[in-house]
């Protein structure tokens, strides 16, 4: 997963975390090694690689890509599996290289959910089209591994994959397991603030170490898939407390992909963030 | 801008739904098929009816958009059930003769109240689902039941879209059958003619349209509710060629100078040729507590132009068990009115002459009355199977019929298993 996974137990059982830490390893690598798209082996690969075919999918799998299905259609297209071959153009290396339009919209022609046939458990994609579950995979392996955690043990128990956390209530004694929120400006030394979490999840969607900067503008690397272009007036980060780290997840994304109207999209999912311009 | 937080809950919700078994199961289980198997066993007390079900359901994928189930149902019925007619310890007619008599006699010793049957019921239905696009999908049905006294043979059509976030779906569906109905040896009898003279017709057959309306729809994430509108419209042979009603009269009893009443007339039953079904269904599902716990409620209304009204009330609570089994009560109580032409037997003044009516019937069935189920169901895996087990009591109070009480123990086994 690319990203520092921990596991915060609050109990002084070395055996029982020892083992917590064991089952959450083999679950994230579990998932990783399915969805990953840099992997030749696995169902995302087969399914890239089958054009014009339809290849059947497993019950997770199925469950993954309704779920995908649904944040298209919440976000009105914004957030698209299929947007990854934008990748070709942008490279996010804080260097001011921008592509050429051109070169932008030859990839556009390439992205589009609606073009997919879905009808679970069958997927069928156009030539040149591909997909990746990177924008939901870390979220749900955190949801996942908590769910696994917690029909292990009742203690207080918080998952965090790389910044997306989870925890399965409060601390001993009700007390908050306190999140500090990295300060984008000057990432992994200072948090920019703290948000505390008694339920549920926190995920955070930021553009830390992933921007060009050219003239003096700023592009994140959140892109616009209708437009293949960096969404503009994007905050530096969102983070945002959810049921769920996947919900919590996709409430960031969503508000990054608004743009300018990222604290409006927040305020009316009245949800609790943070979000740092 | 939209508040999208309740849809993203509840896509997240049906994502995480079964995330955890999912760790352990095997990898791509593509085009499972699914085979569901029971045996039920239904008596009545009293050596009245008694019912062996057989039952096997097979549902599995043809292609990634088109989806078949296929049911075969086999029954065997025995038992004894009531005519319509007095008991008969009031009735001075003790036999008939000819066709007709071959069954209307005897259940238990001499009585002549109750018919004793034997038949063995085949079924067979067949439906095939196909997915014309993301978001709507069209079932094809088929079916098919025979027995020594009855044929029927279905077909029907339903139409299922759902709302772009998948939290509604919408049903229309339309359904004809054909019913054929004779008795084993020989025709139906002419409606409301004396049984003793013997006046058979030809088979009885009836057309049965219906119309079907559903909605359902997902609240929130513990809670699903539902909504269905039915309505049937039915014409031709409607009248039960093995029901009778009898005609008496009050007279007394030269023994002990009591008045008692006497059965002096047996007609067979009559019952008009058109019949229109009406029925309202809501059900809920929610889930609730630690361990998910599951309370279903359910309200059916039914009415129709005999004059019969009826409502359902139907509660069941599944608590799941700590090793994946599962235990759920059941409940459900049910009253009707009677159909207009219902009544216990034709009244003879013993002065006036009988005017028979054009329709009558003393079938307990369309009497007044109140049923109550309680029973209950376990269930847990067998193998990579699930196995569950049922029993019901069942108790029904008539008003007026002859026979105002039926007592039934229902048990049933099955069997389900993917492969």
């Amino acid at each position: 997963m690319a990203c520092p996974c921990e596991i915060l137990l609050d109990a002084t059982d070395a055996e029982l975390l020892q083992q917590l830490t064991q089952l959450a390893q083999q679950e994230a690598l579990r998932i990783e090694k399915k969805y990953s798209r840099y992997r030749d082996d696995n169902i995302i690969h087969r399914i890239n690689t089958s054009p014009h075919a339809p290849v059947n999918v497993d019950n997770e799998t199925s469950r993954l890509l309704d779920f995908a299905d649904q944040c298209y259609q919440l976000s009105e297209g914004k957030f698209d599996i299929t947007s990854g071959v934008l990748r070709q153009a942008w490279n996010f290396d804080t260097s001011d290289r921008l592509p050429e339009a051109s070169q932008v919209d030859a990839l556009l022609s390439r992205i589009g959910w609606q073009k997919i046939s879905w009808h679970s458990p069958s997927i069928q994609l156009p030539s040149d089209m591909e997909i990746d579950l990177g924008g939901i995979g870390k979220e749900y392996a955190v949801d996942s591994t908590l769910k696994l955690l917690s029909s292990a043990t009742d203690k207080s128990l918080l998952v965090n994959f790389g910044g997306d956390i989870a925890c399965n209530g409060p601390r001993e004694n009700n007390i908050p397991w306190v999140i500090g929120i990295d300060d984008p400006v000057d990432t992994g030394q200072k948090a920019a603030g703290q948000l505390k979490l008694y339920r549920g999840a926190l995920a955070t969607s930021g553009d830390s170490q992933r921007f060009l900067l050219k003239d003096g503008i700023r592009y994140s690397h959140i892109l616009n898939p209708l437009t293949g272009w960096p969404v503009e007036g994007a905050p530096r980060s969102v983070s945002v407390i959810a049921d769920t780290c996947l919900e919590a997840g996709m409430l960031a994304t969503f508000a990054m992909l608004e743009g300018h109207s990222a604290k409006d999209f927040l305020e009316q999912q009245g949800v609790e963030y943070l979000l740092i311009k | 801008m939209k508040n999208i937080k309740h849809k993203l809950s509840l896509a997240t919700c049906s994502l995480l739904g079964g995330a955890t078994q999912q760790a352990h199961a095997a990898e791509a289980v593509d085009n499972a098929w699914e085979l569901d198997s029971s045996l039920l066993y239904y008596a009545e007390e009293d050596d009245r009816v008694s019912v062996t079900k057989a039952v096997a359901f097979l549902s599995g994928d043809l292609s990634s958009n088109d989806s078949v189930d296929v049911k075969l149902v086999l029954d065997t019925m025995s038992g004894a059930t009531p005519t319509g007619a007095v008991q008969s310890e009031n009735s001075s007619v003790d036999s008939f003769s000819g066709a007709s008599g071959a069954s209307l006699r005897t259940a238990s010793g001499d009585s002549v109240d109750r018919v004793t049957f034997s038949d063995t019921r085949l079924g067979i239905a067949i439906s095939w689902n196909h997915l014309l696009e993301r978001l709507s999908s069209i079932t094809y049905g088929a079916s098919l039941s025979v027995e020594k006294d009855y044929q029927s043979y279905g077909a029907s059509v339903n139409y299922r879209v759902e709302s772009d976030d998948r939290q509604t779906t919408y049903t229309v569906g339309l359904a004809g059958t054909y019913d054929l109905i004779y008795r084993k040896t020989d025709g139906t009898p002419e409606p409301m003619s004396n049984v003793e003279d013997n006046s058979i017709f030809s088979d009885g057959d009836r057309y049965t349209y219906d119309a079907i309306f559903g909605i359902s729809k997902v609240f929130n994430r513990k809670t699903v509710g539902q909504l269905n509108y039915t309505i049937s419209y039915s014409d031709g042979y409607h009248t039960d060629p093995y029901k009778v009603i009898s005609q008496v009269r009050l007279v007394e009893d030269t023994d002990t100078g009591q008045y008692v009443w006497r059965e002096l007339e047996r007609y067979f039953e009559s019952r008009p040729v058109t019949r229109t079904r009406q029925t309202l269904f809501t059900s809920m599902a929610h889930q609730h507590g630690e361990m998910g716990e599951t309370v279903h409620l359910g309200y059916r209304f039914y009415t129709d132009d005999w004059g019969i009204t009826s409502q359902t009330f139907e509660m069941r609570h599944r608590t799941p068990l700590s090793d994946g089994s599962y235990l759920e009560p059941h409940f459900r109580y049910y009253l009707q009115s009677a159909a207009d032409f219902f009544m216990h037997s034709i009244y003879d003044d013993g002065v006036n002459p009988v005017v028979l009516p054009e329709f009558a019937s003393a079938d307990y069935r369309l009497d007044e009355g109140t049923g109550l189920t309680l029973g209950l169901e376990y269930g847990t895996s067998l193998g990579d199977g699930k196995l569950r087990f049922r029993t019901e009591y069942i108790n029904w109070q008539y008003e007026d019929a002859e026979y105002d009480e039926t007592r039934a123990w229902v048990m049933q086994v099955s069997y389900q298993k993917q492969f």
